[in-house]
């Protein structure tokens, strides 16, 4: 199967191809401080603060192997570095840089690239079994890379499903390729280094610490409080509307009413008021309910409602509209509405 | 004798003289078992057997209402929740008659208000007509018809899982519940990994949720569509609209249109020129819709069609990993039944009533408390019987009896 050439693994830096091919060249963690591996220092750097400053790592490359070494390098930094938020943001970057190669492949290549990284895949007989696409996926990796996307076509149950095999388009491998590459990448950089770290090396971890800092300041965000009935998703709106109609709730409906309540900053004590307009209102039960999911007794955990998923799945959503498409969770609705109601205003003013 | 006492030493005495009626779950020493007692009720959860031997005795010795062990695999089965060390899990379904629409609950389910006291016939309303508080005890009934029910849709989701999933038949476990369904679980080592969020992706497919028909080729009046026997959703969506079509033409068209969701004209439209589209679909093309039905309404015949070739599972059952199912072999405490594992080739036969008995020989004098309707263990009939009556049972009637709390041991 050796299709793959030393420009490959500049490319896809991530394939166990390219870690097989990089210890064949030997490259240890004590030579890093050599003089003539600078440039894989400086590169690895430029990857990881590329990634945090624009959420995707350049793509364009001079060196074949000093790209694929740096890319190692890179992962050894934001392992020291040893914060969820840089890991999280690298492996986004790297994978977005990674799309932009696959975008460019055909669809032997894409093949080979995903079998490589372990998925169950093959090629499909478009004369014979399906006009529309590709390629036939493995419900496994199918479902591991797809959960995250809400858009309902990429749901199993829209899919063309037939013996355990997910059919899809070269375009949909891609972005399926991207979020397993993200995931690997991820798993990495959270691996633990072994031995002593040069100096070289450490110099860098502390200029990207010092450059996450930077910019923590003022990226705390303030959610605004108060409450905006017409910026509330239709599945809370449906909620609220039965509970002033004294339409009977469902648990998983109260739940949701009283946490996404609750949580856009409604005070236990307006929420417990207007639960008492249900007939069969118990104050005592209720407040006894409200303070638990605000946090104020029992566990101290403080709820969140249930994601769109798992309100489909209950039957509390009652039709997505077009921000819903782009959201997964109905808290995420209201502040997209409340920042572009902001937004406007500040335009007018 | 008080009911529950008796019915644990009866349970007992059941698994000392029958040790080998508990089947002994694979890999048994990575699973967490849980328990039930006749005594308080409690819930003794984070129990690990290493043999099958050790859980038989156990069950001897402690004779528990109901057993459970874990559809998932854990490093230290014993340990608290978060220290369990989570390995992967079976996927499980659960298919109970009380997620089921039949006709015959009105018969042989009631429910009392918790309230006001009101007693009212089929499923618990959502609110009490007489008080409006809505908390109620149900009472239900392991009926031959909702039990067949049941057992139809447990065929729909194992062709599902063969023909869409490609999961082979020997992978599959099907097992009466001891109650009122069927569980099926399958072990597969492709599976085992899943998360929460991939199983909710399997239910969602196997329960229609979330199904737009326009994404299976149903798009607009004037196309070509699936025809019958494409695979997947596809064709399950041809075959479901084609039924709903025939069924709407039918003296009985109105009811079926009204489940779908259309109201008015619409409904007399379609149940006169039902014909058309069931020609149409015949066809493969959908040409022209009758005047009158639009695509909005077009749309609701299509999704009607799915929900018909969809399953009704219990969702929360396969979503959760960490999932106590009720173990093999062992008694259910509101039946006295056992839960047993049927062949798949056995499947169209099986009649629990028969052959889940548990308690097989002998008879039992019991006080009726509440109305029993009519029923089969065995082969033999039994019923209906009135409150306040006393009645020498089969022991197995006495014990189904005992366990819903239908009857009450005759005290001399």
């Amino acid at each position: 199967m050796e299709v793959f050439t030393r420009e490959d693994w500049a490319k896809y830096p991530f394939l166990p191809g390219a870690s097989q091919y990089l210890r064949e060249l030997g490259l240890g963690l004590p030579e890093l401080d050599r003089p003539e591996y600078r440039p894989i220092l400086d590169r690895a750097e430029e990857r990881v603060r590329q990634a945090i400053l624009r959420g995707k790592v350049d793509p364009e490359f001079f060196d074949v192997d000093l790209e694929a070494f740096s890319f190692v390098v890179a992962l050894m930094l934001v392992s020291l570095v040893g914060n969820e938020y840089p890991r999280r943001r690298y492996a986004l970057a790297e994978a977005e840089r990674a799309r932009v190669y696959l975008a460019g492949e055909g669809v032997g290549s894409l093949l080979e690239i995903a079998r490589s990284i372990g998925w169950r895949i093959r090629k499909v007989d478009t004369l014979k079994e399906a006009r529309d696409y590709q390629f036939a996926l493995s419900l496994k990796d199918y479902l591991k890379n797809s959960v995250g996307f809400h858009d309902l076509r990429w749901k199993l149950v829209n899919r063309l499903v037939h013996g355990g095999w997910v059919y899809i388009t070269s375009g949909e491998a891609t972005r399926l390729l991207v979020e397993e590459i993200k995931r690997i990448i991820e798993e990495r950089a959270g691996r633990k280094i072994d031995g002593k770290v040069p100096e070289g090396l450490q110099a860098k971890v502390n200029q990207i610490r010092a450059l996450l800092s930077e910019r923590e300041v003022g990226r705390v965000e303030e959610v605004p409080k108060g409450v905006y009935l017409e910026h509330f998703p239709p599945c809370i709106k449906n909620l609220y509307n039965a509970l002033l109609g004294k339409r009977h709730l469902s648990h998983v409906g109260r739940f949701t009413l009283t946490t996404f309540l609750l949580n856009i900053g409604m005070a236990p004590e307006e929420v417990i008021k207007l639960f008492s307009s249900l007939t069969d209102f118990d104050e005592r039960i209720t407040r006894y309910q409200v303070e638990h999911i605000a946090g104020e007794r029992g566990s101290r955990t403080k709820y969140t409602p249930p994601k769109c998923e798992t309100l489909r799945t209950h039957g509390l959503c009652v039709g997505a509209d077009d921000l819903c498409r782009r959201i997964k969770h109905p808290l995420t609705y209201y502040k997209l509405k409340l920042r572009s109601a902001g937004r406007s205003k500040a335009r007018e003013g | 004798m008080e009911n529950r006492a008796f019915l644990q030493s009866l349970f007992s005495k059941y698994y000392r003289e029958n040790p080998n009626a508990i089947q002994e779950p694979s890999r048994i020493e990575s699973r967490e078992f849980g328990f039930l007692l006749f005594q308080g009720k409690v819930m003794i959860r984070h129990r690990r057997f290493e043999t099958v031997e050790e859980l038989r005795d156990f069950m001897a010795r402690v004779g528990p209402s109901d057993a459970y062990r874990s559809a998932a695999y854990y490093q230290r089965p014993d340990a608290s929740m978060d220290e369990k060390g989570w390995l992967g899990a079976d996927l499980a379904f659960d298919i109970d008659a009380d997620h089921l629409e039949t006709a015959c609950q009105k018969e042989h389910d009631s429910w009392r208000c918790l309230e006001c006291g009101y007693v009212g016939r089929g499923k618990a309303p959502e609110r009490c007509p007489n008080c409006g508080k809505s908390k109620f005890k149900e009472s239900t009934w392991p009926c031959d018809v909702c039990l067949s029910t049941a057992k139809d849709e447990l065929i729909k989701l194992i062709e599902m899982l063969e023909d869409d999933f490609g999961f082979s038949a020997d992978k599959m476990h099907i097992y009466f519940s001891g109650h009122r369904g069927y569980h099926l679980i399958l072990e597969d080592e492709e599976i085992r990994s899943l998360g929460q969020e991939e199983r909710r992706e399997i239910v969602d497919y196997v329960m229609a949720v979330g199904l737009v028909p326009e994404l299976h080729g149903f798009a607009k009046e004037s196309t070509k569509i699936p025809s019958f026997d494409s695979p997947g959703w596809r064709g399950r969506i041809a075959r479901g609209v084609y039924e709903v079509m025939h069924l709407a033409t039918t003296p009985n068209g109105r009811k079926e249109l009204k489940a779908a969701g259309v109201r008015g004209k619409t409904l007399t439209t379609l149940t006169e020129q039902g014909e058309n589209i069931i020609n149409m679909l015949e066809n493969g093309k959908i040409l022209k819709l009758p005047k009158g039905v639009g695509e909005k309404t077009w749309k609701k015949l299509l999704l009607r069609g799915a929900k018909r070739r969809a399953v009704e599972v219990d969702p929360v059952v396969t979503i959760d990993v960490h999932r106590l199912m009720r173990l093999e072999g062992s008694l259910h405490g509101k039946t006295g039944l056992r839960k047993v594992e049927i062949p798949l080739t056995r499947l169209e036969a099986f009649d629990p009533m028969e052959e889940a008995v548990a308690f097989d020989k002998g008879e039992l004098k019991v006080k009726i408390v509440v109305d029993v309707p009519k029923f089969h263990i065995g082969q033999e009939e039994l019923g209906p019987y009135r409150a306040g009556k006393t009645e020498t049972l089969p022991l197995a009637a006495a014990v189904l009896l005992l366990c819903k709390g239908f009857a009450e041991v005759h005290r001399d």
